[in-house]
């Protein structure tokens, strides 16, 4: 499925990933959508970005540590964001706990990100 | 008796005379002819000569043959007299009856027959003391008439022996040819005295026939064979034992040397008759003695005998022959061989009972059991058979049986296994027998002609049996058949011996394997009772808990359990009541020295004899090391997949991102190459440490290796996560890069001088890394910020609280980050 060139254009899209040159690649696929990007690597800015009014949604990598991603899905979720996850690592008491939201493995490609992300915002 | 009872038959030769009563009709001078009358008979003239002649002969005759004397003297009364008989008379020992001993002449036929004493010529001649002659008297003696020829007269003379009248000598004439004259009587009368001496000789020799005939009875009597030949071996005499034993009937004059149809020496070998001993005593002319012989009669008997043939000599000393007395021993043989038996018997068993004592396995039970039934029993051939696991039948061990009849017979048991008291199976003559034809067969070819199945019991069942195999017929005897079984009972009870024996000792190799196995375990292997109190301790219980099986040993096992986990110990102790075994159930348990350890329970419930469980064992296994490894396993994998997938993300990332800018695609492929290759040595670096992390040392020279002897390095050994070793790697690439392409490694002198540093600030530790460029070309800074720019600034920036600072000077770039150590690295070691 091709994304067409700015298809999350005007979207404003919450990156937090610790690994910066994974963040950079997200960044730069998200960019290529047209959307615009805060990113956060580590939790605390993670948590304050989320505070953010106009995000449309989020890219979580659960790498930060469990609870730290529970309490910024929670956030997440409690401002109506819709967020996945994109994670290196399957941590399912995090997953259990937010079932509905898509779950990425590293190995997908930011392509398949963004193409997610997409889908959950149509 | 009395000469007027009836009918008395004499005893002796002859026949009967009887008197009959009408006999004394007569009177007895009627019969009588007077002397007056005698004498006035003419007389013929006396012939001397004739009887002096006949005398001399009647005396030639006496000295001769005595026993013949009696008929010679009636003989010559006949011839003298020219009676027409003459013979005579002699008391018999009874003194009632006269016998007639000899007779001449016509009434020759009558010898042997006699009178009465007290009624006839004769008695009435002794009774006159007188010769008499008699005309018909058996007018007055009517039994008389029976006699013929009819007896016209008759001249009686009396003879004496020893005072004693003792017979008569008597001529007759049956016709009327002539009558007895004076002259006869004279004559007679002379005869008379030849009689009388006769009749000693007579007598003696009567003695002598009487003694031999008493002899004869004696011998005749004896129980054991007699017989005697003359001093050529015939045979002249033999007793009745000796027919008997020879049964046969003796040929006198023809048998030589014995009177047996054939004779053996005892080893069987046969025995010429004319080199028996007796033959030999004869021929050798001594008695032999301490012989022995085996005689067969007609009829295929035998009989074992001993012989005492001893020579025989007459008064002159002269050898005249032998008698031979052969004594049946066949029966005290027979005796001797039983003894003989039953000692070789007994010997045989004591032999078999010490063997079967000293016998330590069921080889050697079998040895002497073949032994014993082969020596006892007398066969050439046993074998010993057992059931085997499936109820077969089979052979254990064997003596002279081929493979293919024991291939044939195996599995065949004349009893079934139920059977309660099975009884010996004897066949004594395997063609006459009625088993199938087949199996006859197979023995028959195998040269088994009788046989013997003996049941072989062990404890109280039929375990099998062994078998005794004769190569003729042979018939079975109580006493054989008592020995077999004696024998059969000693070899139940070995096997049974020897069996539980090596039961014993399976279960003691077995008991102390296991100890062994429980001693040497490096698991704790303990036991409980029900209540939980411990009843052994091995020593790897010793080893995990540190307590000695003293201190443990009639404790509570509660003692190793935390306080936290103490319900676990009821809760075993019910399922092993239950018989339930727990299985590989992990928990934690207390060190004597308080500290805890992660261990693996294994519990079985133990029984005692009945069935009831009794108590428990239970095999603790240290699992902290596993529980480490585990974890540690866990952290890898999950580390590895992380990083693999992280890697890939970073790969895209660094492939993505070096596309992503202007440069030629010469260029961006061998930037991106360069940046992969750095990515891969860190990889290397980072498996090397599990994931941990790597040195920064080794990456910045591993880094720089290209570009040794332009380059200083300076700075401890810091470990760095991994992430920031990714990227330290990529910063460092780039930087080498930029200083390759533009700085300071692109000339010939250029030189660059990284060094890092820590130290405290405000109480946490701080990184310093420097890169600065010198001697390169005059520095002209990048308009083009690619990803090369990016790592440097933006993703190193992440590291560090502020931006690393980049001067692009004109002796030369200068590279320097600052920043809490923190995010870089777990090491929390001393400033440098």
């Amino acid at each position: 499925m091709r994304v067409p060139n700015g298809v999350l254009a005007g979207r404003s899209i919450l990156i937090v990933e610790d690994e910066p040159l994974i963040a950079l690649d997200i960044h730069a696929a998200f960019s290529a959508a047209g959307a615009s990007i805060v990113a956060a690597l580590d939790s605390r800015e993670a948590l304050r970005l989320t505070a953010l009014p106009d995000l449309s949604a989020a890219v979580v990598d659960i790498g930060l540590g469990a609870e730290d991603c529970c309490r910024v899905c929670k956030r997440l979720s409690d401002n109506g964001v819709p967020f996945v996850f994109y994670t290196g690592e399957a941590r399912t008491e995090v997953l259990r706990q937010w079932p509905n939201a898509p779950v990425l493995t590293k190995l997908a490609g930011t392509k398949r990100v963004v193409e997610v992300v997409a889908g959950v915002l149509r | 008796m009395s000469t007027a009872s009836g009918d008395r038959p004499r005893q002796e030769l002859g026949r009967t005379f009887p008197i009959l009563p009408q006999s004394r009709s007569r009177d007895l001078d009627s019969v009588i002819v007077s002397a007056d009358e005698l004498t006035h008979r003419s007389s013929r003239p006396p012939d001397h000569a004739a009887e002096n002649q006949a005398l001399a002969a009647l005396a030639r005759e006496m000295a001769a043959s005595p026993n013949r004397i009696l008929q010679k003297l009636a003989e010559t009364a006949l011839a003298l007299c020219r009676a027409q008989s003459a013979g005579i008379s002699l008391l018999d020992d009874t003194g009632k009856t006269f016998y007639w001993p000899a007779i001449a002449g016509q009434w020759a036929c009558h010898v042997g027959a006699g009178t009465p004493r007290d009624f006839g010529p004769c008695g009435t001649v002794l009774d006159h003391n007188a010769p008499l002659v008699f005309s018909h008297p058996q007018r007055l003696f009517t039994y008389l008439e029976d006699v013929k020829p009819y007896l016209e007269e008759g001249l009686l003379v009396p003879f004496y022996a020893d005072g004693q009248a003792v017979g008569t000598i008597w001529i007759v004439i049956h016709d009327k040819t002539r009558r007895f004259d004076a002259e006869d009587m004279r004559i007679m009368t002379g005869l008379a005295d030849f009689a009388a001496a006769a009749y000693q000789a007579f007598l003696a020799a009567t003695k002598v026939r009487g003694s031999e005939r008493r002899l004869r009875d004696i011998i005749n009597a004896l129980p054991a064979a007699v017989y005697a030949t003359d001093t050529e071996g015939r045979v002249t005499m033999f007793n009745e034992a000796a027919a008997t034993f020879a049964g046969r009937s003796p040929q006198l004059g023809t048998d030589t040397w014995c009177v047996t149809w054939k004779l053996f020496w005892p080893d069987g070998t046969p025995m010429p008759h004319d080199q028996c001993p007796m033959a030999t005593a004869v021929k050798e002319r001594r008695p032999i003695r301490g012989m022995e012989g085996i005689v067969e009669r007609p009829d295929g008997t035998r009989l074992r005998f001993i012989p005492y043939p001893t020579p025989l000599y007459d008064e002159a000393g002269a050898m005249v022959g032998a008698v031979n007395m052969a004594v049946d021993i066949t029966d005290l043989k027979l005796a001797q061989e039983t003894v003989a038996r039953h000692r070789d018997e007994q010997a045989a068993l004591y032999a078999f009972t010490d063997r079967l004592f000293r016998a330590s396995t069921l080889q050697d039970v079998y040895a002497a059991a073949l032994k014993a039934i082969r020596q006892a029993l007398g066969c050439e051939r046993a074998a010993v058979l057992l059931f085997d696991e499936t109820g077969t039948m089979r052979f254990v061990a064997w003596v002279g049986l081929s493979e293919d009849y024991r291939r044939a017979v195996e599995g065949h048991s004349p009893w079934t296994r139920e059977v309660k008291d099975p009884q010996p199976i004897c066949i004594a003559d395997v063609a006459a027998s009625d088993l199938p034809d087949a199996l006859k067969a197979t023995v028959e070819a195998e040269g088994i002609a009788a046989t013997a199945f003996i049941p072989l019991v062990v404890e109280g069942g039929l375990a099998g049996k062994f078998m005794a195999y004769y190569g003729a017929p042979h018939a079975f005897g109580q006493a054989e058949i008592d020995l077999a079984t004696t024998i059969a009972r000693q070899l139940g009870f070995s096997i049974q011996r020897i069996r539980s024996e090596d039961e014993r000792r399976r279960t003691e190799h077995a008991s102390r394997l296991l100890a062994s196995i429980v001693e040497t375990s490096d698991d704790a292997i303990v036991s409980k009772d029900l209540n939980g109190i411990v009843t052994s301790w091995n020593k790897g219980a010793e080893r995990i808990f540190g307590y000695t099986p003293e201190e443990m040993i009639g404790k509570p096992i509660v003692a190793l359990i935390p306080p936290d986990l103490r319900d676990e110990e009821p809760r075993f102790l019910e399922r092993i009541r239950r018989g339930e075994s727990i299985d590989h159930y992990e928990t934690v348990r207390r060190r004597k020295d308080g500290s805890l350890i992660d261990v693996s329970l294994t519990i079985s419930p133990v029984k005692d004899g009945t069935g009831k469980v009794a108590g428990a064992s239970k095999i603790v296994h240290d699992i902290s090391e596993r529980k480490q490894a585990q974890v540690r396993h866990d952290m890898l994998t999950a580390e590895v997949q992380h990083r693999t997938k992280n890697l890939f993300a970073v790969v895209h990332a660094v492939v993505g991102r070096s596309f992503a800018g202007k440069q030629s695609v010469e260029d961006a492929k061998a930037a991106v190459l360069g940046r992969l290759d750095a990515l891969a040595e860190t990889h290397t670096m980072l498996m090397d440490k599990d994931w941990q992390g790597a040195d920064l040392a080794d990456v910045v020279r591993t880094e720089m290796s290209p570009y040794a002897g332009r380059v200083t390095i300076e700075g401890p050994s810091l470990i760095l996560k991994a992430n920031a070793a990714q990227n330290f790697v990529l910063a460092v690439h780039e930087l080498a890069t930029n200083a390759a392409k533009y700085g300071a490694l692109s000339n010939s002198t250029g030189r660059v001088d990284i060094s890092w540093s820590r130290s405290h600030a405000n109480g946490s530790g701080v990184l310093i890394f420097r890169w600065q460029e010198r001697g390169g070309p005059p520095v002209v800074p990048p308009t083009r910020k690619g990803f090369g720019s990016a790592v440097l600034e933006h993703v190193m920036a992440e590291y560090f609280d502020q931006p690393p600072r980049i001067e692009f000077e004109a002796a030369g770039v200068t590279y320097e980050l600052i920043g809490p150590l923190d995010d870089l690295t777990t090491d929390r070691g001393q400033a440098s």
